[in-house]
C-alpha cells in the first residue's frame, strides 16, 4: 500500500529536512498541549539488514511504448480508487448518485473520472455539433449557439468546487456510514473553463428587468432550477439578494480540467454556479429562459427544500455554507504505525475563500489552528495538515473551518437544534471521528456539545 | 459552407481585424438569432401561476389508464409508491412536524401548475417528452384525484389548475441562513463529557467499510 509506513521510518515527503526541522518541532510542540505532538522523528532507528536490497524487478525489464495507452489510465495498482454508490440508497442507478474517493485524493483537483455523479435521468451521449444552447425570453435577440459558438466568446477559467447539498444527508439522524466517501463524497473540485453567463447575457441583449433565469437542461429529466439575477424576489414577495453574487462568476463551461467535459459532468456543456448547491449547476445544458418571477418548479419545492420541526421548509438555500472534514486518519484509512502522523483535510465554503482551519483531538475541547496548504482559492477546495504524535490512544478527532464571511463551521448539536433531522440537505456540521487503540476509525457523533 | 466562400474566409477576418480596435467587445456576430416560434417544442416550462400551459385538458376518469400504464409500476395503482419509489399521494399535512414526513403532492408540493411541468419534462420515467399535453392534463387530473383535491369526472385544464389552491403553498420560505452562529472558541471549550454515539441509531443500516474493488 502507498502509504505503509514502515516501523520506525517516515515516508520521504514526511522526513524533515535539516533547513526546516527547527520550525517543525516548534510547530509540533505548540501541539502538545492537546496531544497532537512531534517528537517520534527522533527515534527512527538504524539496522542493518542481512542482505543488501535487491535491484527491483522495474529496472530489468523494458516498459510500455508510447501511446500502448493512448489515453492514459491510472496504475493497475490503484484499481481500488473508484466512485462508489450505495445501492439502497435509491432504487436504480438512473436517478440516483455516486460518491468520490476523497480519501484517496492528495490535491484540491479531482480527476475527471472520480468526479461524483448525480443523474435524475441518467447520463445521455450528448453530439456536441448538434447541441444547442437557447437563450430567450425576456431578452433582445433569443439566440440559438453551438459549442462552436460559445468557444468563440472570451474564456473564462477558475477552480471551484460542486457539493451535493444531501452531501452528509444519511447522517441527520445518525450515524449511517462508517466511510468517508459515503458521509462526504457528493464532493468533488475542478478547473472549469467556458464564458462567463454575464458575457452571454450581454451578446443575447438581456432586459435590465429581468430577474429570473430558468436553467434546462438537455437530459431525460429536463432538469430544471430557477436562478436569482439582481432584482430577484421569490413567489411570496421577499427579496433574493443572491443573484449579484451570482453573476460575478457564473459560467456556461466546455471543459474541465483542460479537456472537454465529462458526460458524467454535461459534456458537451454545462452551467456552473460556483459556491452554490451542484444541482443549480444545469449539465448538458439546452436552454436559458429569462423571466421576471421564479418558476418553483419540482426541483425547488418537492426536491431541494429544506423541512424544518415546525413542518415548514427553507426553499432557495442555494449556497453551500463552511465545511470541512479530516481525510486521514478517517475510516477509509485507518492507522497502520503509531508515532507521527499528519492529520490532513480538506475544507470549502460557498461563499468565499477559507481562512482558518482548527483541529482537535479531544472532541472539540481544545482546538489548535491547522496550515492550510496553497493554492487556498474561493468556493474551491482547500488542503489543510497538522502534525500530531499518537501512541495507540483513544482519540476523537475533528476539524471546524472558518471562511472569509467569518462562518464557523457549527456542531452536529447546534445544526439539529435550528433544523431538527428531517432537513436531507446542507449537513456542514463538523464531522467527529473516533480514532481506536488499534488505529481502527469509526464515524462517530457527538451528541451533547 | 462552399469552397469559394471557405477561401474568402481568412480575407474577411483579415478585414475585420484591421477595421476594429483589439479589446472590442461585440459579441453581435456570434451565434444565430432564432425566432420564439421555432421554439415551440423547447419552451414547455410552466411556472408556478401556471404561464405557458397549452389548451387542452382531462378528467382523472380519461387519465386513469394512462396512469395506470405508464406510471402505476412505480408509484403505485394509488400512488402510494412500488419497487423503491416513494408514494406519490396520501401524505398527511400533520406528518411534516413528525419523526417521518410523508411529502406528497397533496401534503408538500407548493403549486399545481409544477406538476403538470413536471410530468410532460420529465415521465414517464423510461420515455420522457412522448405524452400528448391531454395525456399529462388526464395523469395530473388522476392524481389530483387521488389526493381528493379534484372529482372523478371533473376536468382539469389552464384555468384550473392555475386556480387551485395548493394546501402548502404556504408551507416555504427562502433562505434565512446563516441560522447557526457558532464561536470560534480554542481552550476549555465545554466541560462536560462529550456523549458519543457511534451506531446507526435509525435502524441497522450500518454498510461498514468500503468495498474493496477486484483488482487485475
Amino acid at each position: 500500500m502507498p502509504d505503509k509506513v514502515p516501523t520506525g521510518q517516515l515516508p520521504a515527503e514526511q522526513q524533515p529536512q535539516s533547513g526546516t526541522r527547527r520550525k517543525f518541532l516548534r510547530d509540533s510542540a505548540a501541539l502538545a498541549g492537546t496531544s497532537l505532538a512531534g517528537g517520534g522523528l527522533l527515534g527512527a532507528s538504524t539496522a542493518v539488514a542481512a542482505e543488501p536490497l535487491p535491484i527491483p524487478d522495474s529496472n530489468k525489464y523494458l516498459g510500455r511504448g508510447v501511446v500502448s495507452v493512448p489515453y492514459g489510465k491510472p496504475s493497475k495498482f490503484e484499481a481500488d480508487i473508484l466512485r462508489r454508490n450505495v445501492e439502497w440508497l435509491t432504487p436504480d442507478t438512473i436517478a440516483s448518485i455516486s460518491f468520490s474517493p476523497i480519501q484517496d485524493m492528495h490535491g484540491i483537483i479531482t480527476p475527471g473520472g472520480l468526479h461524483f455523479e448525480r443523474y435524475h435521468g441518467g447520463c445521455p451521449d450528448v453530439d456536441p455539433d448538434k447541441h444547442l444552447l437557447v437563450l430567450h425570453g425576456k431578452v433582445e435577440r433569443p439566440l440559438k449557439l453551438t459549442r462552436d459558438d460559445l468557444r468563440r466568446f472570451p474564456q473564462h477559467t477558475a477552480i471551484h468546487f460542486l457539493e451535493c447539498p444531501a452531501n452528509g444527508g444519511m447522517e441527520w439522524k445518525g450515524v449511517q456510514m462508517d466511510s468517508i466517501q459515503f458521509t462526504h463524497g457528493m464532493l468533488s473540485c475542478s478547473e472549469w473553463t467556458g464564458v462567463k453567463l454575464s458575457t452571454l447575457m450581454e451578446a443575447a441583449g438581456v432586459d435590465p428587468d429581468a430577474s429570473w433565469m430558468l436553467a434546462e437542461g438537455g437530459d431525460a429529466s429536463a432538469m430544471t432550477r430557477s436562478l436569482p439575477l439582481p432584482g430577484a424576489k421569490d413567489q411570496y414577495g421577499k427579496d433574493i439578494p443572491d443573484g449579484t453574487e451570482l453573476l460575478k462568476d457564473a459560467m456556461v463551461v466546455y471543459a474541465q480540467n483542460g479537456e472537454p467535459l465529462r458526460p458524467e459532468q454535461g459534456h458537451p456543456i454545462r452551467l456552473l454556479i460556483p459556491g452554490m448547491e451542484a444541482n443549480v449547476s444545469v449539465k448538458w445544458l439546452r436552454r436559458l429562459k429569462f423571466g421576471d418571477k421564479p418558476w418553483v418548479h419540482r426541483e425547488e419545492n418537492s426536491r431541494y427544500t429544506e423541512l424544518m420541526p415546525d413542518g415548514k421548509a427553507r426553499q432557495f438555500s442555494f449556497y453551500q455554507e463552511g465545511n470541512s472534514v479530516i481525510t486521514y486518519p478517517c475510516p477509509d484509512k485507518r492507522i497502520k504505525e503509531p508515532g507521527f502522523q499528519e492529520i490532513r483535510g480538506l475544507a470549502w465554503s460557498g461563499r468565499g475563500r477559507i481562512t482558518h482551519v482548527d483541529v482537535s483531538v479531544d472532541g472539540g475541547k481544545n482546538w489548535r489552528e491547522a496550515k492550510l496548504m496553497e493554492p487556498v482559492l474561493s468556493k474551491a477546495l482547500t488542503r489543510f495538515t497538522i502534525p500530531w504524535e499518537w501512541h495507540g490512544e483513544e482519540a476523537l478527532i475533528v476539524s471546524r473551518a472558518v471562511d472569509e464571511t467569518g462562518y464557523v463551521q457549527p456542531t452536529l448539536t447546534q445544526l439539529r437544534e435550528a433544523r431538527g433531522t428531517n432537513n436531507i440537505y446542507h449537513k456542514n456540521s463538523q464531522q467527529v471521528w473516533r480514532v481506536m487503540p488499534d488505529g481502527e476509525v469509526k464515524n462517530v457523533q457527538i451528541v451533547n456539545v | 459552407m462552399s469552397r469559394s466562400s471557405m477561401c474568402k474566409a481568412p480575407l474577411l477576418g483579415i478585414a475585420l481585424a484591421i477595421a476594429g480596435s483589439a479589446g472590442a467587445a461585440d459579441w453581435g456576430s456570434i451565434g444565430t438569432t432564432i425566432a420564439e416560434e421555432d421554439l415551440a417544442l423547447w419552451d414547455i416550462d410552466v411556472n408556478y401561476l401556471g404561464d405557458n400551459l397549452p389548451p387542452g385538458g382531462a378528467t382523472a376518469e380519461e387519465g386513469e389508464p394512462v396512469y395506470l400504464t405508464k406510471c402505476a409500476m412505480c408509484h403505485g395503482d394509488f400512488g402510494e409508491g412500488a419497487r423503491g419509489y416513494l408514494p406519490l399521494a396520501g401524505g398527511s399535512r400533520d406528518s411534516l412536524s413528525g419523526d417521518r414526513p410523508e411529502k406528497s403532492i397533496g401534503s408538500y408540493w407548493h403549486n399545481a401548475p409544477g406538476i403538470f411541468d413536471y410530468v410532460r419534462r420529465a415521465m414517464p420515467f423510461f420515455s420522457p417528452q412522448t405524452l400528448s399535453d391531454d395525456e399529462v392534463y388526464g395523469i395530473v387530473a388522476y392524481m389530483l384525484n387521488m389526493e381528493d383535491m379534484v372529482e372523478y369526472d371533473q376536468l382539469v385544464d389552464a384555468d384550473l389548475l392555475r386556480d387551485l389552491k395548493m394546501p402548502n403553498e404556504d408551507g416555504f420560505w427562502s433562505d434565512d441562513r446563516p441560522d447557526v452562529q457558532n464561536a470560534r472558541c480554542m481552550q476549555d471549550c465545554y466541560d462536560v463529557d462529550p456523549e458519543v454515539k457511534g451506531k446507526a441509531v435509525i435502524g441497522d443500516v450500518s454498510v461498514g467499510a468500503v468495498p474493496k474493488a477486484d483488482t487485475d
